[in-house]
């Protein structure tokens, strides 16, 4: 026989015991190995959800501008797709009257509008047919949650609303805001509803969410946002290299919304003015140009009096020869207008055969509606006061003082403050001289978009005729209802303050004649100082042609250097590469294999415990069998080799059946997430994935650990004799004095100390987890000051005496017999009652003080998103008075806020995110304070009165951050980012912002979003318009009816709103069950405890079989004896119980005397019930085997 | 080889001091003596055999074989001095019961490298023959008597022809005549492989068929009074 074949021998043989070992080794594989593959599970979960709901696309492109859809066209990639994706919400009313049939209007927030055709569906059967994608009917095809969210099915008429197209900025003077004018309702008929899966959960936005998608035909999207053509999205599939390169070679002028035109463009448009439907077919009546065209084009008509647009072109390429670059957007964007003069003075023009190149000098211009001009009186005067003459809706226009039209008689040249003033026949203000104070008065919205009027005083400098390069109505961009007008009195619905009413005829005869011609000029640095915005500073770029020059050739390579120079990344035309980035985000937000580990870390040590505890229960049953192999000269090593090697295997093998068990255990945590997750049907993606490389580093760890204990267990043999071993002695004698009892009196002393230090800690630390931290290291002091008094006691026990000791007492003392294995056994039931009990003390709630203003909720009772971006200021009057609220509403204040969409950045969202939310704060809701901050960067340290100011604070000369504020636990675990940390994101130029983390709030409403201060949100995110976030401030006591109110008047916009304590709850839920699942945990670990409890003390009755037997020789009643078994399970039962329950009282200390004491109390009664009744059980059974079995067998040797 | 013990002392920590078992025991044989020892429960005879098997160390004094001091050598060293140069046999026999007969007693070879196993295991049976269990070879302990148990002890002791066989109580638990058969047959092979042979017994019967006997009185060896 060989070792080996001993070793093998030794396995079969003491198989019964060994089948406990194996598995407890099997346990802590499957509990190691499963937690691994729960985060295999959750993040192959979420990168096959991402990669289903981004079906083919590859690559997409989404910009805030609306571009042409033949863009897509020959963009290197095997699919492609042009498409309109619009945020928006959906409502279905009941047909049926709602008081009649108690049925009302069903909404859904968050819809995502899809206009796509049939190139968005995969090859196959399309949902219906490609007739249908490719026409433009007023029909749906829903996916199957919004269908569900709607109760909407197939025949169905619903409602859509989004955000109506505006090439003008919202939030600029010309800018509709009005919920009529931004709001459009598309009504369609629902054909049909596709399933949840495959493309109808598409989605770009990372999510674990389920979409709410309604997919329309692109055609009838278009038709009705007034874009035919046109598309906002491109999606990509198999894409091929030079993608960045074919997409700016593909790029038009149309595509950026500019426009370049020449003087034959404007003539016909000028034409096109006079005669709007084209009756004359291009010979112009004289009733339609007289009094309205320059001196020199009335001496142009023809003998019948007709002035053909020949002429009109002949007189604008000889009196108005330049070039204007322009956008639809009103404003030019800054890298526009930088582009467009680095384009400019990149021409080489150059005529005829001498060779001689020009440059062109290009000429901003900015122009304004100016509300009036008027001479400035004294003040105060009233409005329209006798003596006040004014011109109502002039035009002014800002150019450098060079580029004046006159400039060449103007010296010095005009100055800031100073303004020139057009004279024409009936221009009021004859009389004025230069000196005179002229009062310039203008709208301009204010952060809140409402219009402001301000005024603007200059010194006149002179006056002009209008006439030569002054007469130019095109320094206008044109504006529809507007400019397009022949009366002033006709303007169409403008969106400023307007009254017809002001309109005297000299204001008609002038626009009659001059139309949008400037009657004023100041200096460009004035008008920008006044009227520049984050969307430009000027409306145009003129290009000035020189007169031997061809306008088509310099048109062209003008147009054609501005495309080249134009960074398709500063208009938002970059791909997103969506797959690899859908990778990225399913790594997840947390590490949730460490997470599941963590939570099952006390079930891991139960199992390791048990391993070896029963291993070394095995090494004490064949004590003498270890000592005869040393007697016969084995050495101490080699039996060590021996039961290691029994040991490997068992771990080995239990590893191999734990590897199933892990399986099963993954299973049942990922049913106990997809079952406890707030908002429980979002998880229903998760499915078990198997990792094979997580399946063998938790066997190889599992196996490892197991072999370190079986190696712990087995390591006394070296400081035991053969002697000792074949008396069946496993216990090294130790008496007061000895080193391991020296050891626990330090362990004790320290213990106590700290746990003292941390408890009075706990008091005056701030935040949470500080706090619940320094109560649960007490407890956790407290616990090992307990388990080493009862070692102490333990090792003093196995040696007392005493003259009479009573049963109790013998059984007792009992416990000292294998003081180890005792300490083991209370130790373990100890922990876990601490460890189930004081994890209780993280349960995150909402605190007393939450509605206050220094609380979580900053003293909001709500908070609300829109779907739509809101445009007007929800706190005026003239806002409010048609949403009908009730008088008490007076007291309601709301701050609006917007929001750079993005991924949220709370523990709702198990995706990592790669780009946050970004909400901007005004400076309002700034001054207004409130919340609780766990930390801030004050300047040079100081504390400040109210932290929200770091959002203001000066930055260094050279700080290219921008400052924001983070929720603590959204920074600290989701972003993994502290104070002082910085966050990139993308912003609206294409390039990456730098944001700095100032402060971090506690217990906040704010996990999902950054904030950052409003001006520095419009500096990077500028396209950004209106505001779809909201802070509501009113009574607590009339939340719900709040509530009601505003998603009743503003439901169409897709305003929500939710209690502050409901998101801070759905927070606290997500943390809380992360909680309840490591509590569960422990109580598993517990039961194992409890087992561990019941085989060591059936050992022990085995191994005292003898005495047992002796003591009922000497007339001890079975029932006696059972008392004494039963006295030293209680012993131990309530030793451990007790040290765990007086460590959690004090780790839960702060929770016991809050609100939520009776209820904790209770929970750990309940706790310390079931401890007691499996433990009583264990002993019990114990007991019990204690009667039945035959002891007196046990007195015979053979 | 020569077997000296000069001023044995052993003494065991307790709870009230350490308690001295053996105080300055002296011994001395040669190769072939055969000695018994006796003496009342506690007096120190299995103590003392337990030294002298390097089973457990002195407190004092000195234990030579043939001049060479054992408890000088390391831990490795002095396994294999005892595997080869000593033989244990005790009351409780210890056999193994999960291995054979044959390979009880071949138990002491896994502990060492063995140049010829196959003459190993010859000379494992041809003592098992002596000791009139050649037809047991693969039975199991438990299918054993609890003097053909004590006679595989026998026969393992024996397996490395020890200079040295010490038996704490080897008839202790038998029958008066299976003792006096072990016991016969113990002498029979200590006399045929001429080691020392030192038996512990409470039996005066045992201990009169050996040439020389003493008595542990206190910790010390005294000349046995019959």
């Amino acid at each position: 026989m060989t070792f080996f074949q001993l070793l093998l021998r030794n396995l079969v043989y003491h198989r019964r015991g060994n089948t406990a070992v194996l598995l407890g080794a099997a346990l802590g594989t499957a509990v190691l190995t499963g937690a691994l593959l729960v985060g295999d599970s959750l993040r192959g979960s979420l990168r096959s959800l991402a990669l289903d709901q981004l079906g083919w696309v590859d690559q997409a492109l989404v910009n805030t501008r609306f571009f042409r859809a033949a863009l897509a066209d020959g963009l290197p990639a095997h699919r492609r797709c042009a498409a309109l994706l619009l945020q928006g919400s959906a409502v279905r009313e009941s047909p049926l009257s709602p008081k009649e049939k108690g049925e009302g209007v069903v909404r859904a927030g968050k819809a995502v509008v899809l206009g796509v055709d049939a190139a968005f569906w995969q090859r196959g059967p399309l949902p219906l047919d490609e007739t249908f994608w490719q026409a433009d009917a007023a029909e749906t095809v829903l996916n199957a949650h919004l269908a569900g969210l709607l109760q909407a099915k197939t025949g169905d008429t619903i409602t859509l609303y989004v955000q109506r197209s505006d090439d003008i900025p919202r939030e600029s003077l010309l800018g509709k805001r009005n919920a009529e004018d931004v709001l459009l309702a598309l009504e369609v008929k629902v054909r049909a509803v596709l399933p949840e899966q495959g493309l109808g959960r598409f989605s770009l936005k990372l999510n674990p969410a389920p979409p709410r998608n309604a997919f329309v035909p692109l055609r009838f999207l278009q038709e009705k946002l007034g874009l035919a053509g046109r598309a906002n999205a491109i999606l990509l599939g198999h894409v091929q290299p030079g993608l960045q390169e074919a997409v700016k070679k593909n790029l038009t002028l149309d595509d950026w919304n500019l426009k370049v035109t020449t003087p034959a463009d404007r003539a016909r448009a000028w034409a096109k003015f006079l005669d709007p439907r084209n009756l004359d077919q291009g010979n112009i009546k004289k009733v339609r140009w007289k009094g309205r065209v320059p001196p020199y084009l009335t001496a142009r008509p023809t003998a019948e009096g007709l002035l053909p647009t020949e002429e009109i072109i002949d007189y604008y390429q000889s009196e108005r020869r330049y070039l204007t670059l322009e956008s639809s957007q009103s404003f030019l964007d800054p890298h526009v207008e930088k582009t467009g003069r680095l384009a400019s003075r990149s021409l080489t023009w150059v005529w005829g055969k001498e060779g001689m190149a020009y440059k062109p000098n290009d000429t901003p211009v900015l122009v304004y509606l100016a509300d009036s001009i008027a001479p400035s009186l004294p003040t105060p005067h009233p409005k329209g006061a006798k003596g006040e003459v004014e011109i109502p809706y002039a035009i002014v226009a800002g150019m450098r003082p060079h580029d004046l039209p006159l400039a060449n008689e103007l010296q010095p040249p005009l100055q800031d403050g100073e303004i020139l003033l057009a004279q024409w026949t009936d221009s009021p203000f004859l009389s004025v001289k230069p000196g005179d104070k002229i009062a310039l008065r203008y709208f301009y919205p204010d952060r809140h978009n409402h219009l402001e009027l301000r005024e603007e005083t200059f010194v006149l400098r002179g006056t002009f005729p209008l006439e030569g390069r002054a007469d130019d109505p095109d320094f206008t961009p044109e504006f529809p209802g507007i400019t397009d007008k022949q009366d002033m009195a006709n303007w169409e619905n403008p969106p400023f303050p307007y009254d017809a009413k002001r309109i005297k005829p000299a204001d008609e005869s002038f626009w009659k004649r001059y139309k949008t011609t400037p009657r004023a000029y100041i200096t460009l640095a004035t008008a920008q100082s006044l009227w520049a915005n984050r969307f430009g500073k000027v409306t145009a770029l003129r290009l000035a042609l020189d007169p031997r020059w061809n306008v088509a050739p310099a048109v062209e390579e003008y147009t054609s250097k501005l495309l080249a120079m134009l960074s398709p990344a500063d208009g938002g035309f970059v791909f997103q590469p969506m797959k690899e980035a859908a990778l990225k985000a399913g790594a997840g937000s947390s590490d949730f294999s460490m997470l599941f580990l963590g939570f099952s870390f006390f079930l891991i040590v139960a199992s390791l415990l048990l391993v070896g505890l029963l291993f070394r229960l095995s090494i004490d049953r064949r004590a003498n069998e270890m000592g005869l192999l040393l007697a016969t000269g084995w050495r101490h090593g080699q039996v060590r080799r021996l039961l290691f090697g029994e040991g490997v295997a068992l771990a080995v093998v239990g590893g191999a059946l734990g590897l199933a068990g892990a399986l099963l255990y993954a299973a049942l945590m990922l049913e106990l997430l997809r079952a406890h997750w707030p908002g429980g049907e979002n998880l229903v993606f998760l499915h078990l994935h198997i990792g094979w490389l997580s399946l063998a580093a938790g066997y190889a760890a599992s196996i490892l650990m197991s072999v370190l204990t079986i190696l712990w267990a087995t390591r006394l043999l070296a400081r035991l004799s053969p002697r000792s071993l074949l008396a069946g002695e496993t216990v090294l004698t130790s008496f007061a004095g000895s080193r391991s009892t020296r050891w626990s009196s330090l362990i004790l002393g320290v213990a106590i100390v700290g746990a003292a230090c941390c408890f009075i800690a706990g008091f005056s630390v701030t935040g949470h987890e500080a706090q619940a931290g320094s109560f649960f290291g007490s407890g956790a002091l407290l616990l090992s000051a307990c388990l080493a008094l009862l070692w102490r006691w333990l090792k003093r026990a196995g040696t007392h005496s005493s003259l009479q000791p009573s049963i109790a007492l013998l059984g007792m003392r009992n416990a000292g017999r294998h003081p180890l294995r005792s300490l083991l056994t209370a130790g373990l039931l100890a922990a876990a009652t601490f460890l189930i009990v004081a994890v209780q003390s993280f349960q995150k709630e909402t605190g007393d003080d939450f509605f206050h203003k220094d609380g979580g909720s900053g003293g909001f009772p709500l908070l609300a998103e829109s779907d739509v971006p809101i445009f007007e200021d929800l706190n005026l009057p003239a806002v409010r008075k048609p949403m009908k609220l009730p008088a008490w509403f007076e007291e309601v204040q709301i701050y609006s806020c917007r929001v750079r969409a993005g991924d949220d950045t709370s523990c709702l969202n198990l995706y990592q995110p790669l780009q946050p939310r970004v909400v901007g704060v005004s400076e309002a809701f700034i001054e207004r304070g409130g919340f609780r901050f766990a930390s801030y960067l004050g300047p040079h340290g100081t504390t400040l009165e109210n932290p929200w100011t770091v959002l203001q604070q000066e930055r260094s000369e050279f700080g290219d951050w921008v400052p924001a504020l983070a929720d603590a636990s959204a920074a600290q675990w989701i972003l993994k980012v502290s104070l002082g940390g910085f966050v990139q994101v993308t912003n609206d130029q294409g390039t990456k912002t730098k944001l700095k983390i100032v402060g971090l709030l506690q217990e906040s409403i704010f996990q999902s979003e950054l904030l950052i201060a409003d001006d520095d949100f419009l500096q990077h995110f500028p396209r950004r318009e209106g505001f779809s976030f909201f802070l509501i401030d009113g009574p607590l006591e009339y939340t719900t009816q709040i509530q009601r109110a505003l998603e009743s008047a503003l439901g169409a916009q897709g305003f929500f709103a939710t209690p502050t304590v409901q998101r801070l709850e759905a927070y606290h839920a997500v943390e809380n069950m992360y909680l309840a699942t490591f509590q569960a945990l422990g109580r598993l670990g517990l039961l194992l405890g409890a087992v561990g409890l019941a085989i060591v003390l059936l050992r022990g009755v085995w191994e005292r079989r003898g005495e047992l037997a002796l003591l009922q020789a000497l007339g001890f009643r079975r029932q006696t004896l059972v008392w004494l078994v039963l006295a030293e399970n209680l012993w131990l039962l309530l030793a451990g119980l007790a040290a765990g329950t007086l460590a959690a009282l004090v780790a839960v200390a702060p929770h016991l005397a809050g609100a939520g004491g009776a209820v904790l109390g209770l929970r750990l009664l309940l706790l310390l019930g079931m401890v007691v009744a499996v433990g009583l059980a264990a002993g019990i059974a114990a007991a019990v085997s204690t009667l039945r079995a035959p002891l007196l067998s046990a007195l015979r040797r053979e | 080889m020569s077997l000296t013990v000069l001023n044995l002392w052993k003494s065991f920590p307790t709870r009230n001091g350490d308690l001295s078992i053996l105080r300055g025991a002296h011994l001395e044989m040669q190769t072939g003596d055969a000695l018994a020892i006796l003496g009342p429960s506690g007096a120190g005879k299995s103590t003392l055999l337990h030294i002298l098997g390097t089973l457990d160390r002195p407190t004092d004094g000195v234990v030579r074989f043939h001049d060479q001091d054992p408890f000088a050598l390391p831990e490795k060293e002095l396994a294999h001095f005892r595997n080869r140069n000593i033989g244990f046999i005790f009351q409780d026999h210890y056999l193994l019961p999960q291995c054979s007969v044959l390979e009880n007693v071949l138990i002491p070879s896994l502990a060492g490298v063995v140049e010829n196993r196959a003459e190993l295991e010859a000379h494992a049976r041809a003592l098992l023959e002596k000791v009139g269990l050649q037809e047991r070879l693969e039975h199991r302990p438990a299918e054993l008597s609890g003097g053909e148990r004590q006679r595989v002890a026998i026969a393992r002791a024996l397996l490395f022809h020890p200079q040295l066989v010490l038996a704490d109580e080897p008839t202790g638990n038998l029958d008066r005549r299976t003792a006096q058969a072990v016991g016969q047959l113990l002498l029979n092979l200590q006399q045929q492989e001429k080691s020392m042979l030192i038996v512990v017994t409470h039996s005066p019967e045992l201990a009169r068929t050996l040439p020389k006997q003493l008595e542990m009185i206190d910790g010390v060896l005294q000349p046995w009074k019959s």
